[in-house]
């Protein structure tokens, strides 16, 4: 996990309940600790079936906190768990948990965390975790919370997955990249495209080779198929490219796979937080000529997989994380963090 | 805090049928033939929820293979409402008149309201009682007041038309209806809003609201949506709360 090395804010996703993200957590806390590094913790988002509206405090499980630990959680939580602490900074932000603050503990213990609920506040909570010395600050994120893996959120994402998406190895690869295809979309390179897509910020552009044309405003999430012919139609066999300012919906690159399959269309968003394909993937529309690319990637930092799912699935540790370094070209590790083989995070010493 | 504190209230309370006995009715439909089986199982699933004493009243079966059991029984335990209340608990509704004045006074132009029934769900009843001029229970929807100027998209509305439609017209307040919900898409639906509204830069100055029968105010803002309304909603409770919002925003947002 060298990926996590220098990372200073990792954002712990788990695509299902039992994918093994508090373990996850709970290693990567273990590992740092260990190695000299000062923490932060907080969380962000509902896990699934974890939450339960009507009695909150049963929430998400404990996770233990080496001493010096700086948590963002909410002061009811911070009470209850009887860790020593002292409360540093009490936040105006409010959850269904109560208010949050920013505490260290004084020494070490099992602590709920409940962060704030919007992506701004979390990164309002991470910068001031932060600024008060900690070399990492962990987030407990949720799948449906992907605001959170934000480039300028997130330095890194780790996404917990297992048996649990399905019964066999190939089941959970393909749930697994259905999930986090977003985490894989390919970084638009050329000087042009950048320079043209920062200028013009969030504003959206469609661009033949020389002639740049601004659109409207909301015209990537209303635009249709019949709305596109006029716009491409009578410059056959120049690709378009629309640098797209805000959210790149799933819409938009079904009105183009008609044109895609005559004429190879890009489109840039800023990053993948800002597309949302939900029933296919990016690859799919690839494939059909509609090519999706960022300005900025999302880091992935890691994959940690669960090869038991309850209660008595428990499929080949090994043959997984073989299988969906493969699908994800080898480019992210892939843990199984309670395998035997498991050899730690690769986190390096504080200098 | 809620600094009012009654005796009773500090040692508990618990369900009250006669002289505090705790007595709840739960009923449900268990896959098992109408039979004694049926009946025993339901007692076994009373006996779990943390009910004793528990009997049934009432068994039929609804299709084959399938029993619809009424059953009592007794919860012993008591809860501490005071430990539950909490600063925004009961929130003091003002009536059509008094948003009408209030936001004439502290925003001072209608506030901008788009709403819809997102997503699959056919269902534009939610939405329609709270703003069609019509209303719900003899109280007139949003669109009745001086205060807002409402846009209904109607049902089975993308969140990416919400989305745009808001843009358009430079809303204050985004309003979404979930009435019929299977496998936890309304979550789905109700998360990619917040993802949508938050990637278009728009959720600082957004109000988000959320409402159906299974959304609970808790739920909604874990999904960071400012509130959430539920069954027993009236207009005027979701236009104080807009106002209100709005205010505080235009009056933290504006220099000092």
């Amino acid at each position: 996990m060298e990926a996590l090395a220098d990372a200073r804010r990792v954002v712990f996703v788990g695509l299902a309940k039992n994918t093994g993200k508090t373990v996850a957590v709970t290693t990567l806390i273990g590992e740092l600790a260990g190695r000299g590094k000062s923490l932060g913790l907080t969380s962000i988002g509902r896990d699934g079936e974890e939450f339960d509206a009507i009695r909150p405090q049963i929430r998400k499980p404990p996770i233990f906190c080496p001493a010096g630990t700086l948590v963002a959680t909410t002061q009811p939580l911070l009470s209850r768990s009887q860790v020593v602490h002292e409360i540093l900074v009490d936040s105006d932000l409010w959850t269904p948990l109560g208010r949050v603050v920013i505490a260290r503990l004084l020494r070490g213990g099992r602590c709920e965390i409940a962060g704030p609920s919007s992506s701004a506040e979390l990164q309002v909570v991470t910068e001031e975790m932060l600024s008060r010395g900690v070399d990492c600050v962990i987030v407990d994120g949720s799948i449906d919370r992907r605001a959170a893996s934000a480039p300028p959120i997130a330095d890194a994402v780790v996404v917990a997955t297992g048996a649990v998406l399905g019964p066999e190895v190939q089941d959970v690869v393909d749930a697994t990249a259905r999930a986090f295809g977003w985490a894989t979309i390919a970084r638009a390179e050329d000087p042009r495209t950048r320079a043209l897509a920062m200028a013009a910020a969030d504003r959206s552009l469609l661009v033949f080779a020389e002639d740049v044309i601004p659109l409207p405003s909301a015209f990537a999430l209303t635009v249709e198929t019949r709305d596109l012919l006029p716009l491409l139609g009578a410059r056959a066999g120049i690709e378009p490219l629309f640098l797209i300012g805000g959210v790149l919906p799933e819409s938009l690159l079904e009105a183009l796979v008609p044109l895609g399959r005559r004429n190879h269309v890009r489109l840039v968003a800023s990053d993948p937080t800002k597309v949302f394909v939900r029933s296919r993937t990016v690859d799919w529309y690839r494939r059909r000529g509609v090519e999706v690319q960022v300005l900025q990637r999302a880091r992935l930092g890691a994959v940690t997989v669960n090869p038991l799912s309850p209660p008595s699935l428990r499929l080949d540790s090994r043959r997984l994380r073989e299988a969906i370094g493969e699908r994800l070209m080898h480019q992210v590790p892939v843990m199984d963090v309670l395998d035997p083989s498991y050899a730690g995070a690769g986190v390096p010493a504080a200098a | 805090m809620n600094p009012s504190s009654t005796p009773e209230a500090g040692e508990g309370v618990r369900p009250y049928a006669d002289r505090d006995d705790g007595i709840v009715q739960v009923s449900f439909t268990l896959p098992v033939r109408d039979s004694r089986a049926a009946r025993i199982t339901g007692l076994e699933i009373a006996g779990q929820m943390g009910l004793s004493r528990a009997e049934v009243v009432h068994s039929q079966p609804v299709t084959a293979g399938y029993t619809y059991l009424i059953l009592y029984g007794s919860f012993d335990r008591r809860v501490d409402v005071d430990s539950i209340r909490r600063d925004d608990f009961d929130m003091d509704y003002m009536d059509h008149d008094e948003v009408d004045a209030f936001a004439a006074s502290r925003i001072g132009r209608p506030v901008v309201v788009v709403g819809a029934s997102t997503g699959s769900d056919t269902h534009s009843v939610g939405i329609d009682a709270m703003l069609n001029l019509k209303g719900y229970d003899g109280h007139h929807g949003l669109e009745a007041y001086e205060a807002f100027s409402v846009h209904n998209l109607g049902s089975q509305v993308p969140n990416a038309k919400v989305v745009a439609d808001a843009i358009a017209v430079g809303a204050d307040a985004i309003v979404v209806s979930q009435t019929v919900t299977q496998q936890d898409l309304h979550i789905h639906n109700l998360t990619e809003l917040v993802e949508m509204v938050e990637a278009e830069g728009l959720r600082r100055r957004t109000v988000l609201v959320c409402g159906g029968p299974r959304i609970s105010d808790e739920l909604a803002k874990e999904l960071g949506f400012d509130a959430g309304f539920s069954k027993g909603t009236l207009p005027n409770h979701l236009a104080t709360f807009l106002v209100s919002s709005v205010a505080q925003r235009s009056a933290t947002s504006s220099p000092a």
